[in-house]
């Protein structure tokens, strides 16, 4: 967060603050992110101190100010609030360092066409069981490579959020991979149109 | 970057330190480089980036277009094991190559806890520890840093060190070593040419000659090397290459802020304190440049806070001038300025409305003596009068907490002087009563003490550090003399404090110490999560050496201290006579009320007086 603050602050975009004892930025990322996740449609929800009116130089300057790896693609004014953001396009690629087997591609597809899907999942009352499966679509397995498998499909990204790593948790442990990697694709509203 | 790193990044603390990638990292083209620098810092990413001076020498050094200078910090524990367990070699930020193939290794260190780091991290590069052991001109192992000022403990491992400022003479060091990979020179034809520039110490030139009774009988410089090195200051604070464009960490580090430094040396000549000394002779930087690289700096970082650096900001000739102008700048922006190292006694109005924000953090205020003999035998030239006139503008203004520091061990050291550390704390309360506007917010008065330890080129090198023992005796005696409740003693360990005094006027003896210790899991040292005292005195045993011979032995000025080889500027006679002064519990002048001829001032160019 420092990091954008900081570079709207270099772009000569400096970001509004709030008022009041101890103020902060006013600057919010819609879906939290955990490390290791990639992302090419992440919604910031911000002010800026003085609106300029050319938004798209706006989003240039920022971006050449950004540290390597991270773009501004869009600056906009809103129409829906970020609430509206229901699903997440993502892509996973599995490691399988002993090699990809005939099997496995069908065992892991078999686990997500069940009906339910359940998972301990981390809550701030502790440990719970979650059925994930009602808040995925489409989710497939397909290969890759002869060590790699690609999983994709679309996640609940608000109420609730489903994290990547809860779909690998649900995998058994004969068919786990040895490392993953999640991408998010693009970020849609209750009615599957893509949310801006 | 290793493709394993990915694997290992995700099971890490803090991983963003391992990374690069930050805005304005420099990043050459490795074809047209000649010389690779792995620029060390033997700590955690979030200290060695909040180091001003690494900041500084990465852009002077990379100011060279046949040298690329990288950044290397030191890895976390479960980072180094992660690494150690995969074969993984310790790598430099910008390019992720490791650094064994590297032409230089210069290790920037500032404190003597750092050493056993520095071990570690040339292992984790895969070289060999000895000097000796490394026999081709590259890679070149150096060091530099405060703690340089005696690198005995080190001279072992490293084939050179920089003494004093490292603007100037990093680069000549670079230039001639561009020379001699080009012409084929040998090692030791290299050292000894680098021998010849000001500020270089070769310590495989110098060979310290023991009596039996295991002090230093003479330091032999062979073949011809200048006895004693003399280190290297830079005389023109205002227009030495200055970095405008840090790399601006992408992580939480330890000083989130811009840093400006205002000038180099200290007019007070403290008698325990060892900066104040080896930073001489007193250059100032002008405001109105200060004003300029502020400006300059906020804008291309984006930071919210400036910081002034110096040894006593207080005694900075033109600081209204320079809050003035930063504060145009800073204020419409909501960008806060801190000033640490103020000193208690002359802690104004004018400053404390300038530097005042929507949030106040504590004042701190380094007191060292707990009663006016002790601080005059010390040459803190602080009153009662002033340390209470300061809380009480404190106090009225809003602030409500305050902290004191305190140094027990201290020469000529008595029971009644740490009883009036208590009585104090008690007046600076009193003090609160009277004057603070909103009492309903309570007062925190924090009193803080560690162990002196004496440190060379400072007028107590010669003293006896005072044993654990006594230091916590002395501990209870101030515990139990604290009875308000609104007052907290906070007091360090002294076992780090013993192994620092050994380690900080140790010699060459040490160093199968120093390896044993690293050897048996020693890294880091200087955090509290590391420190294993019991593996130091172990180490000691293994090797027949009795640490009080380092740290509680008192020296005769007669006797060849270690570090003789070294010549920071100040005359040791100095040092000697402000020794004499301090058991006569008698004041020194400080430089601006009658000059005391200390010798600094030979470094300046001729015709130029300290401080001007």
């Amino acid at each position: 967060m420092r990091t954008l603050q900081r570079s709207f602050q270099r772009a000569g975009y400096p970001l509004k603050y709030s008022e009041g004892f101890n103020p902060h930025p006013l600057l919010s990322v819609a879906l939290p992110m955990s490390v290791g996740i990639s992302s090419d449609c992440e919604i910031l929800d911000f002010k800026m101190d003085n609106e300029p009116s050319d938004l798209e130089l706006a989003a240039q300057s920022v971006t050449r100010a950004l540290p390597e790896g991270l773009m501004i693609h869009e600056i906009y004014h809103p129409e829906v609030k970020v609430t509206a953001i229901k699903w997440l396009q993502i892509e996973g690629i599995l490691d399988y360092d002993s090699g990809v087997s005939d099997d496995l591609i069908s065992n892991l597809n078999d686990v997500f066409q069940q009906d339910s899907i359940e998972v301990l999942k981390k809550t701030k009352k502790g440990e719970q069981m979650f059925d994930c499966k009602p808040h995925l679509r489409n989710l497939m397995i397909q290969p890759f490579d002869d060590q790699k498998v690609k999983m994709t499909g679309m996640i609940s990204a608000q109420n609730p959020t489903v994290n990547p790593n809860l779909l690998i948790k649900a995998i058994p442990e004969e068919w786990k991979p040895d490392f993953s990697r999640f991408h998010r694709i693009e970020v849609f509203d209750e009615e599957m149109n893509i949310f801006r | 970057m290793d493709s394993r790193l990915e694997r290992i990044l995700m099971q890490v603390e803090k991983p963003a330190r391992y990374t690069g990638g930050e805005v304005n990292q420099i990043i050459k083209n490795k074809d047209n480089i000649d010389l690779r620098v792995a620029f060390c810092f033997p700590d955690t990413y979030e200290i060695g980036m909040s180091n001003l001076g690494m900041s500084i020498l990465y852009h002077t050094m990379n100011s060279l277009d046949y040298v690329w200078c990288e950044r290397v910090f030191a890895p976390w524990g479960d980072m180094a094991k992660a690494m150690t367990d995969a074969q993984i070699p310790l790598y430099a930020l910008e390019s992720g190559d490791p650094i064994s193939d590297f032409d230089v290794l210069a290790f920037s260190i500032g404190y003597e806890m750092a050493y056993t780091t520095v071990l570690d991290m040339l292992s984790m590069a895969h070289l060999p520890l000895r000097s000796k052991e490394r026999n081709d001109l590259t890679p070149l192992v150096i060091a530099g840093g405060s703690a340089c000022v005696n690198a005995e403990p080190i001279a072992d491992f490293i084939d050179l060190a920089i003494i004093g400022e490292g603007e100037e003479v990093n680069n000549e060091l670079l230039a001639l070593l561009h020379q001699a990979k080009a012409s084929g020179w040998s090692k030791d034809q290299f050292l000894r040419s680098a021998s010849d520039i000001q500020g270089i110490y070769v310590p495989g030139l110098y060979e310290p000659v023991y009596r039996d009774d295991g002090l230093i009988d003479h330091i032999e410089p062979n073949d011809g090397a200048v006895y004693p090195v003399k280190k290297r200051i830079i005389q023109d604070l205002d227009h030495v290459d200055f970095p405008v464009e840090p790399v601006i960490p992408t992580t939480e580090i330890v000083q989130d802020r811009v840093s400006l430094e205002l000038f180099r040396g200290c007019v007070r000549g403290c008698r325990f304190c060892q900066a104040g000394y080896i930073y001489r002779p007193i250059r100032m930087k002008q405001s109105d440049r200060l004003v300029e690289q502020g400006k300059e700096l906020l804008e291309n970082t984006g930071y919210q806070d400036c910081t002034l650096l110096s040894l006593s900001t207080s005694d900075y000739r033109e600081l209204m001038p320079l809050l003035n102008g930063l504060l145009e700048y800073c204020e419409p922006k909501s960008i806060g300025l801190s000033l640490p190292s103020l000193r208690a006694d002359n802690f104004s109005m004018d400053i404390m409305d300038r530097i005042q924000r929507v949030r106040k953090s504590g004042l701190t205020f380094a007191v060292e003596g707990g009663s006016q003999r002790l601080r005059d035998a010390i040459n803190k030239n602080v009153t009662e009068e002033d340390l209470l006139n300061t809380c009480k503008i404190a106090f009225s203004g809003g602030w409500n907490t305050v902290k004191l520091y305190y140094m027990l061990g201290l020469p000529t050291e008595t029971d009644e002087d740490i009883l009036g550390i208590a009585q104090m704390a008690n007046a600076v309360l009193h003090c609160w009563r009277e004057n603070a506007k909103n009492k309903n917010r309570g007062v925190k008065i924090t009193i803080s003490t560690s162990c002196f330890i004496p440190k060379p080129f400072s007028p107590f090198q010669w003293e006896q550090q005072i044993s654990m023992d006594e230091y916590r005796r002395r501990v209870n005696l101030l515990k139990n003399s604290i009875t308000a409740k609104n007052v907290t003693y906070k007091w360090h360990d002294p076992e780090t404090s013993f192994i620092e005094a050994v380690l900080s006027r140790g010699d060459r003896r040490l160093a199968d110490v120093l390896e044993y210790v690293w050897k048996h899991g020693g890294r880091l040292e200087a955090w509290e999560d590391y420190f294993n005292y019991d593996l130091w005195m172990e180490a000691f045993s293994q090797f027949g050496i009795d640490p009080s011979f380092y740290a509680n032995r008192e020296r005769t000025f007669e006797e060849t201290l270690p570090w003789d080889v070294i010549d920071v500027g100040v005359f040791k006679k100095h040092l000697w006579n402000e020794r004499e002064m301090c058991y006569q519990s008698t004041l020194s002048p400080d430089c601006r009320k009658q000059c005391s001829a200390c010798g600094a001032a030979r470094l300046l160019k001729k015709g130029c007086v300290c401080d001007s």
